[in-house]
């Protein structure tokens, strides 16, 4: 597995980024919008290389979990603990990282197996996740749906996000613009899923693009607003990992970066949901922790009502693990061999953190109480005609005022600050937010039939079987569809 | 195995039985207001020697899941299967049986063992608990609190619910009146808890009284208002395991049935909430199970916003699926090895339920529309000048009046009947109710100090460690405090 080093120097591989209020990044890992976040991911290839990390991060064997193909509970076990302890230590803001790219690559194979086009095409898809279990290559994940201008264009056949220019002895040439996805200008590859609209061969396609790649161009959200200042921003000045748009201008595709799958992208997204879920489980785990510090900051340890507050944080918590756990224990078969985490299990944990998560953000902003609106910057602190005032005002029971305001402007960073609210509308949608974790639930949900005739039972007559197999059988809710405006004149009475 | 029939034998022994609002009952086995309840026993006890029941009732070595105790995860998710099968059999309304018995005789033993007054307390506890094994005898539980009367009392002394008579060599004279448990009618036996204050040699202690006991006197609550029909009463006529009192006059307790007990709040219940949660689950799951024949039913199956509340119902069953599977797969063990599923995992999944209770029941009423509430009787489809209007107004879409009237019934006496009312007020009680789950869960979670000291390693300043230790061993909240009136 390669170091933290070389990763870095990847990034220098004459990519074009842009983001969106900086201009043009020339280089990802030494401008001010990007380098915080790159220095994560270089901390992240290194602690593979940590003796410390060594028993949460490899297995026995030496192979990292997060390159690990599961083949029982023991496996997803190791797996979801080492990326419930990476996903903290970012307090759940980093959400895609190698590991997850991993997962993207087995839900490719996984994809293309389903869709059975040959089994060139199930090789060449093991090849490019064996490729990327060395760890030497990041790839983020994009639906490949396309922005909101193609989806408003009169005319239907143009609403795609990607077309097929033209196909060669090499590959497939491209063209279009993709929407929104995560860290592609910190990813080395971009999988494109096909909600791409794209079709080679009779078969719906998708594929890997290389960030470098000739023609591409990645086109990052602005930052989130954050204080220069560590001291006020401890969080959002680290863990801003850029979502983005692409821009594909006529792209060559080599033929092993193209995987014919169904359109439905859950298949892909197999193992990804899980991973989505630990993201979110370490960011209400750090709400309670910083909501726990606070308690016994604010000198509230004691205090019921604040209590009965931690308990609220602590049975979201506990809800998500419990759930967790149980994916993990009872797991599902796929049809590449690979154990999957039970879906049922996973989307009734996204259900419960979805409803709490905004109660978890007020909780947090509750329990310091209003010093957290008021609590001074260490400038304040250390300002001479302030400084003694702010420590009478802000030190005592074993914190000097310094210490008390650092934790104090790290839950507002945590749940009052930009990056907190990038978060929250990112994941409303991210992996199709509340209706499609509903969705998933009602498909995976296994006891339709059962429940409705054994209840049956309780009747002293005859009752006719009942069969309801549609409703888990129905298709995920469609995407929303964008009405463009009528052609003006078109329909019009003469 | 025991037979029901034995079982049902074993009942008539003598005992003091009265219902509230009916009076005494000479013989529970044959009363109106008890027969039924008493059957569903001894089909309980039969089922272990029905063949097809045997894969999910009896494990390997022939020995009743109910009356295993578990040192395995394996051990565990069987009994708990067993369990889950069984309770759903009466849509979660009854929920003490023998095998409840036996995981208070497990929590007994453990708390004993726990409490470690003397080599004879735990050697007690496990002959008591082998006694149940092997009589397979019907345990019910209490805590052993005061009623109110007692707890009114002007002098504090009074009130308690227990008072020692005398001690013999032979073991102690007890008098006193105890608060609500459940199926003491029904139940063999009757553990009571360290509640009532009862101390010896220093330490708190349980009991056990054969309810057939010279001098006790059971006395159960009114049962749940029912209708007559079974067509319209489906549960409620067959499922109200009904709540009691028990009231002690010089009643004689040998020693070996005494117990010195941890008065820790997980002491004796550590396996009953795993119980508990099940119960509430199985009834959680009736009522999905019936959303979904009504949405068939009522040709709704197809319905958008019925799909949704039916997600909504599945959302919350799902979640507690979910915490009882971790809760089985992760489990802790007691000192002498015995596997207890995780209180914590329990404890989420018991406060996802509380929360979504009422949500339940209500989706249960909107789905199957205003016909829930207008739905026939048996005898109505039978009056003829009603018939004909009637088979018009409810049969079609493969379903008889008859059918989807009773479907209705079944969903009415499921969600709002004066059982339904029964289990919701009286599990807002049983184990503590919501404050006594959230305190659990307090006590269960591990990880206080870890994440809190956690998140200090993002503050850029040299931080004092944090110590919330408290948070987590704290008592449970004091019992609510009765104010007798002022002279």
């Amino acid at each position: 597995m390669r170091t933290g080093a070389e990763y870095r120097e990847a990034l220098r591989d004459g990519r074009v980024v842009y983001v969106m209020g900086e201009g043009r990044i020339d280089d990802v890992t030494m401008h001010p919008a990007t380098k915080a976040v790159v220095e994560e991911y270089v901390a992240w290839h290194d602690r593979h290389h940590d003796p410390d990390w060594a028993e949460t991060l490899l297995r026995r064997d030496g192979v990292p979990w997060a390159f690990t193909v599961p083949q029982g509970t023991s496996d997803l076990l190791g797996m979801g603990r080492s990326y419930a302890k990476t996903c903290f230590l970012s307090a759940g803001n980093i959400t895609h990282d190698p590991a997850y790219g991993h997962l993207i690559a087995m839900g490719i194979k996984n994809a293309v197996a389903i869709h059975n086009a040959g089994s060139e095409h199930s090789e060449r898809a093991e090849a490019y996740r064996a490729m990327i279990a060395k760890g030497e290559r990041f790839l983020t994940f994009s639906s490949g749906s396309a922005p909101i201008g193609y989806r408003m264009r009169p005319d239907p056949a143009t609403r795609a996000a990607v077309k097929l220019v033209r196909e060669t002895d090499k590959g497939i040439v491209v063209s279009g613009r993709v929407g929104m996805h995560t860290s592609p200008c910190y990813a080395e590859d971009i999988y494109v899923g096909a909600l791409c609209g794209l079709q080679v061969q009779g078969h719906p396609a998708s594929f890997v693009v290389e960030v470098a790649a000739k023609g591409i161009t990645v086109l990052c959200r602005k930052i989130a607003p954050r204080d220069p200042n560590p001291f006020l921003a401890p969080l959002s000045n680290r863990f801003d990992e850029l979502d983005g748009q692409l821009w594909l201008d006529e792209v060559l595709i080599p033929w092993e970066h193209v995987f014919f799958t169904d359109v439905n992208l859950e298949p892909v997204a197999r193992w990804l949901m899980w991973h989505h879920l630990y993201g979110w489980g370490a960011r209400a785990e750090f709400s309670l922790g910083v909501a726990l510090a606070v308690s016994d900051a604010m000198g509230l340890k004691e205090n019921d009502a604040t209590i009965e507050y931690l308990i609220d944080l602590t049975a979201s918590v506990q809800t998500i693990r419990a759930c967790q756990l149980a994916a993990a224990h009872e797991p599902e078969p796929t049809i590449i061999g690979y154990a999957a985490p039970n879906h049922a299990h996973v989307m009734a944990g996204g259900v419960t953190l979805f409803k709490t998560r905004q109660q978890i953000s007020e909780i947090l902003r509750i329990v310091p109480g209003s010093s957290l609106v008021v609590a001074p910057s260490d400038s304040d602190l250390a300002t001479p005609s302030l400084a003694a005032g702010l420590e009478e005002a802000f030190a005592g029971g074993g914190y000097t005022a310094a210490q008390r305001a650092a934790l104090l402007q790290l839950a507002w960073d945590h749940a009052s600050s930009g990056l907190d609210g990038r978060e929250s509308a990112f994941e409303l949608h991210a992996s199709g937010g509340m209706p499609s974790w509903r969705g998933r639930l009602r498909q995976s949900f296994a006891d339709y039939n059962n429940l409705a005739n054994a209840v049956l039972k309780q009747i002293d007559c005859d009752m006719p079987t009942i069969d309801l197999g549609n409703i888990p059988a129905r298709a995920m809710a469609p995407r929303r569809v964008n009405a463009p405006p009528l052609v003006p004149g078109a329909g019009d009475k003469k | 195995m025991r037979t029901g029939a034995e079982y049902k034998t074993a009942l008539q022994d003598g005992r003091k039985v009265v219902v509230m609002g009916g009076g005494e009952i000479e013989d529970v086995t044959t009363h109106p207001a008890t027969a039924s309840m008493v059957e569903q026993y001894v089909a309980w006890y039969d089922r272990h020697r029905d063949p097809d029941w045997a894969e999910t009732l009896v494990s390997p070595s022939g020995t009743p899941w109910a009356f295993i105790l578990p040192r395995t995860v394996d051990e565990v998710v069987a009994a708990g299967r067993a369990i889950s099968k069984t309770i759903f059999l009466s849509a979660g309304n009854i929920t003490h049986t023998p095998h409840y018995g036996h995981l208070i005789a497990m929590g007994v033993l453990v708390a004993a063992e726990t409490r470690n007054a003397g080599p004879q307390h735990a050697k007690n506890a496990e002959v008591y608990r082998r006694e149940i094994v092997r009589d397979q005898r019907f345990v019910t539980f209490c805590g052993g609190a005061a009623i109110i009367g007692q707890r009114l009392q002007p002098n504090p002394a009074d009130r308690v619910s227990v008072k020692i008579v005398r001690e013999t060599d032979k073991g102690m004279i007890v008098k006193g009146r105890l608060g609500m448990h459940t199926s003491p009618a029904y139940a063999e036996e009757v553990y009571v808890g360290h509640l009532t204050g009862l101390r010896i040699d220093g330490h708190p202690v349980g009991f056990i009284v054969p309810v057939g006991a010279p001098g006790v006197t059971t006395l159960c609550r009114r049962q749940a208002t029912r209708e007559s029909s079974p067509f319209m009463a489906p549960l409620s006529s067959r499922y109200d395991e009904l709540d009691g009192q028990m009231w002690l006059d010089d009643v004689f307790v040998p020693w070996e049935r005494v117990f010195a007990v941890d008065p820790a709040p997980e002491a004796i219940p550590r396996w009953l909430r795993w119980h508990h949660l099940y119960g509430w689950l199985a009834k959680a799951e009736f009522t999905l199970g019936l959303c979904l024949a009504l949405s068939d039913a009522m040709g709704l199956k197809e319905h958008d916003a019925t799909i949704e509340y039916l997600v909504d119902a599945i959302a919350e069953v799902q979640t507690v699926r979910s915490c009882i599977t971790a809760a089985e797969h992760d489990p802790e063990y007691t000192p002498t090895g015995y596997c207890v599923p995780n209180h914590a995992h329990l404890a989420a999944g018991g406060i996802s339920l509380f929360k979504a209770r009422q949500r339940l029941s209500e989706l249960l009423r909107i789905i199957p529309g205003s016909s829930l509430v207008v739905a026939p009787g048996d005898s109505d489809l039978a009056i003829p000048e009603l018939a004909e209007g009637l088979e018009e107004s409810f049969s079609g879409g493969g379903y008889s009046a008859r059918q989807r009237a009773a479907l209705l019934q079944l969903a009415w006496d499921h969600v709002s009947s004066a059982l339904d009312g029964r289990e919701s007020a009286f599990e807002l009680h049983a184990s503590g109710g919501l404050p006594g789950w959230r305190h659990w869960l307090r006590r269960s979670f591990k990880d206080y100090n870890e994440l809190a000291n956690a998140v200090l390693g993002f503050v850029p300043v040299d931080m004092p460690a944090v110590d919330v230790t408290g948070i987590g061993t704290a008592m449970p909240a004091a019992r609510r405090a009765v104010t007798p009136p002022r002279k």
